[in-house]
């Protein structure tokens, strides 16, 4: 059993073709764009008593690491461990990271110009009603609010939440309206993932992409995580399931598929796609994303409190 | 925004769909019970059809339509409204076609206006509210109820088209924001009573909208001679067109629309999702066992309010069908706090708390039909038939088997796939009960539509509206060879829900049901 963040369209047939590859079935439980991530890693909490999954598929790393404090996962050192870089994995095998994505801003072509001026003026527009983010109490631009919180303890982040808001800014289910919003033209700009802007291109629409920038000039890349969930009884195939994930064919698959993921091991440069060879110059200058436990339990709690008032 | 707020502006907003709906019900019943058979039959064909549709799929369809009112957050709740009024005003107007008469009829009511109010009020039982409260209210407040309730506990639609503008969350849904509380804080997983603080509210607010319906089925009494239907006259022609607008705006809107897209959207990506044979093989077998699951739930409800039914123990049934009546959501966050609280997280996701959830879930709809639907004819009626059928000539063996057809086979049939249908489109029992490989295919398909659409959502989401559809038609071909081997119809006495409107309405037009009793 696979409890699995990354969206199903993508995830389905890299497990079906763990299937054909290995014989070995996999049962596969997905979560809603909405509650993404932070619905299955709750749902791994509650069932500590009485466990179903064996492997945890997370479309990011936080909420991985939660799964730490609560001693749900396995140390597994395997040879899909060991070609990720250490930056991406945990020391000690029980989670890792493998094919990442980029936090962008999408921008309706027709409408503002995919420049880094244009967008940081269109950001600063009093009205602020055609842009457009998730909900940031899941996903990753709950990630993305946590990084914000990193900075200086959530100060600057809580006056530009407040901010945006008063503005008019339009907060959706997921990355995909997001994405939605601003290709219908509905939306002249958005907080987005780079998956979700390659949905839009595949579309045909007028859209455009730039990195989001941390104040101190990072991307924000978030990788795809794999963890082997304690008390499993399919502890083989589960460390097959990993292996497979972690390899460098599937990282090379993930890059091909329409979500453009980027491999984050030693991929042959020369197979990729234009499109995501783009994407590994701005992945490389991804913040850190270890240490962020602490501002995550913080900002969420102040989401909490924030969206339920 | 706090649940108590959105529990407030929900319930605002389903009080005032229902309040508009009523009017709307009052024309439809009264346009149905005095139609021909024919167009009797086709009006309620038509009427029910949009309550049937799963609002998963209404909510997908109109899904792209709600992204561009993104920024218009007034015309966003409209729409959603508008479309709650179309599939909540079929259950208000059933309501008001198979309720028992009121005991203040028209002629009554003539009569008060010609006595004059001065000379009434004067004696308790004939001032204006006690008349109101006898007369076409009564009927009228249950259906109010019902339709209030049901929009009260709508969420696949909301959860689809829910914006937030500015900080301002439409459309507000207290289901929505609850269930993303129970996602994000995993609301009651370390203390069962958290559900109870967070969820009152809604618990509080349900019983008071149904409670009319329940006064109602306590109280109602059977009236066998009672056939107000024929003392109708005619509506006018402008209110017949006006009954065959609603209905084709309605059918159009919530059945029509909907399926269409789903096929003009997936009709591209078809060739392609037949070759897949692994994602088609996946999805049968999610869809078989979706389909086990609503199966044993339909027999579980089906077998519970037969037996409480044919017993004349409707006060036991009442209290047994109340959680099912308080909606899924509520029933599932009671039933996961009661295996939380009483059996340990061991029994929460398991095939046995799913199909005791959906049957609970399934209860009330089961012995409204039952009843509704006359699944029992008349002793004596069922055994005219069963000689007819048992007799030497073909001819006569051959409408014997009609008979029997029209008098129990049919009506099992049409309950067990009604209730099917409702049991594998279920979707929150599913989310808080189901074990992860025994999730429902619906509720797979539902969550994939929060990523937008595709053709190939659209292609499955249409394959498995078709599996219980399929069902459906194999239990009516079933239903043709059952009335032979079943027990069935030898009730001595009616059922608890018998009422004379029933015998006008449903059985209006079944020849045998028409026939003096020899």
């Amino acid at each position: 059993m696979v409890y699995c963040a990354h969206d199903a369209l993508y995830a389905d047939p890299i497990l079906e073709r763990f299937t054909q590859e290995t014989g070995i079935a996999v049962q596969t439980r997905h979560d809603t764009e909405a509650t993404k991530s932070l619905g299955l890693v709750n749902r791994l909490i509650r069932e500590k008593a009485a466990r179903t999954c064996d492997v945890f598929w997370n479309n990011q790393v936080l909420g991985t690491t939660d799964l730490l404090a609560h001693d749900l996962l396995v140390p597994y050192r395997g040879s899909g461990w060991k070609r990720i870089p250490d930056r991406f994995k945990d020391p000690r095998g029980r989670w890792c990271g493998f094919a990442a994505r980029l936090r962008v801003w999408i921008v309706n072509t027709d409408r503002l110009a995919a420049t880094a001026t244009a967008i940081e003026q269109g950001f600063a527009a009093a009205d602020l009603s055609r842009m457009a983010i998730a909900r940031p109490l899941f996903g990753t631009t709950l990630t993305h609010y946590c990084l914000l919180w990193h900075v200086d303890d959530g100060r600057t982040l809580k006056a530009m939440h407040a901010d945006t808001r008063r503005r008019g800014l339009i907060e959706v289910a997921g990355n995909a309206t997001v994405k939605n919003l601003v290709a219908r033209g509905t939306c002249d700009l958005g907080w987005t993932d780079s998956d979700d802007f390659f949905v839009g291109i595949d579309d045909g629409r007028s859209v455009a992409m730039q990195p989001i920038r941390l104040p101190g000039g990072s991307t924000i890349c978030l990788p795809n995580s794999v963890a082997i969930i304690k008390g499993t009884r399919q502890m083989t195939a589960a460390q097959r399931l990993v292996d497979f994930l972690l390899s460098s064919e599937i990282e090379l698959a993930l890059a091909r598929s329409p979500s453009r993921q980027i491999p984050l091991g030693p991929t042959d440069q020369g197979q990729l796609p234009e499109d995501v060879r783009h994407l590994v110059g701005w992945a490389s200058e991804g913040i850190e994303l270890s240490g962020l436990t602490e501002s995550r339990a913080a900002c969420l709690a102040w989401l909490r409190a924030e969206y339920d008032r | 925004m706090s649940l108590p707020i959105e529990c407030g502006l929900t319930l605002l907003r389903a009080v005032a769909v229902a309040l508009v709906a009523c009017p709307v019900t009052a024309l439809l019943a009264a346009g149905i019970s005095t139609a021909s058979p024919r167009r009797s039959q086709l009006a309620t064909l038509a009427l029910v059809v949009p309550f049937l549709t799963p609002g998963f799929v209404v909510g997908y369809a109109y899904s792209n339509v709600t992204l561009s009112l993104a920024r218009q957050p007034v015309l966003n709740e409209l729409l959603y409204d508008l479309l709650l009024l179309l599939q909540v005003v079929p259950v208000g107007t059933l309501v008001l076609l198979f309720a028992p008469p009121p005991p203040l009829g028209p002629t009554a009511d003539h009569c008060r206006r010609l006595a004059g109010r001065q000379r009434l009020d004067r004696f308790r039982t004939t001032r204006h509210l006690a008349c109101l409260r006898n007369g076409e209210l009564r009927n009228r407040l249950p259906a109010i109820g019902l339709m209030a309730l049901l929009v009260f506990h709508e969420f696949e639609i909301a959860s689809l088209f829910r914006v937030i503008a500015g900080g301002r969350v439409t459309p507000a849904s207290w289901s929505n924001a609850l269930f993303e509380a129970t996602a994000l804080q995993g609301l009651g997983e370390r203390n069962p009573s958290n559900l109870w603080e967070r969820g009152w509210l809604p618990l509080v607010c349900s019983p008071m909208l149904i409670s009319p319906l329940l006064s109602l089925l306590w109280s109602a009494r059977p009236a066998p001679d009672a056939d107000i239907s024929r003392q109708r006259p005619r509506p006018r022609r402008g209110v017949q067109w006006s009954i065959r607008g609603w209905l084709g705006l309605s059918l159009a809107a919530v059945t029509v629309v909907p399926l269409v897209s789903l096929i003009v959207d997936g009709w591209s990506t078809w060739p392609s999702f037949w070759e897949g044979q692994r994602s088609l093989h996946s999805l049968s077998v999610q869809s078989a066992r979706s389909l086990a699951v609503a199966v044993v739930a339909t027999l579980l409800a089906s077998l519970v309010a037969i037996g409480l039914l044919q017993a004349r123990r409707t006060r036991s049934l009442i209290v047994l069908a109340l959680p099912g009546l308080l909606g899924s959501l509520s029933l599932g966050l009671l039933l996961t706090w009661a295996f939380l609280r009483f059996a340990g997280p061991g029994l929460q996701h398991t095939v046995i708390a799913l199909c005791l959830g959906e049957s609970l879930w399934l209860l009330p709809r089961a012995a409204l039909l039952v009843g509704l639907l006359t699944v029992f004819p008349p002793r004596k009626q069922h055994h005219l038939s069963r000689l007819l059928y048992d007799s030497p000539s073909r001819e006569q063996r051959a409408a014997g088997r009609r008979l029997l057809w029209t008098l129990t086979g049919k009506r099992v049939a049409l309950l067990c796939g009604l209730l099917c249908w409702w049991g594998f489109l279920e979707l929150t029992i599913n989310e808080l009960l189901a074990p992860a490989e025994w999730l429902s295919v619906a509720h797979r398909m539902y969550q994939q539509m929060h990523f937008g659409r595709n053709g190939a959502l659209s292609a499955m989401t249409l394959l498995v509206i078709l599996v219980p559809l399929g069902w459906i038609t194999v239990l009516s071909v079933v239903g043709h060879h059952l009335p032979s081997v079943l027990p069935w119809g030898h009730s001595r006495r009616p059922l608890a829900f018998s009422s004379g409107r029933r015998d006008s309405g449903s059985l209006r037009h079944d020849p045998v049901a028409q026939e003096p009793p020899s």
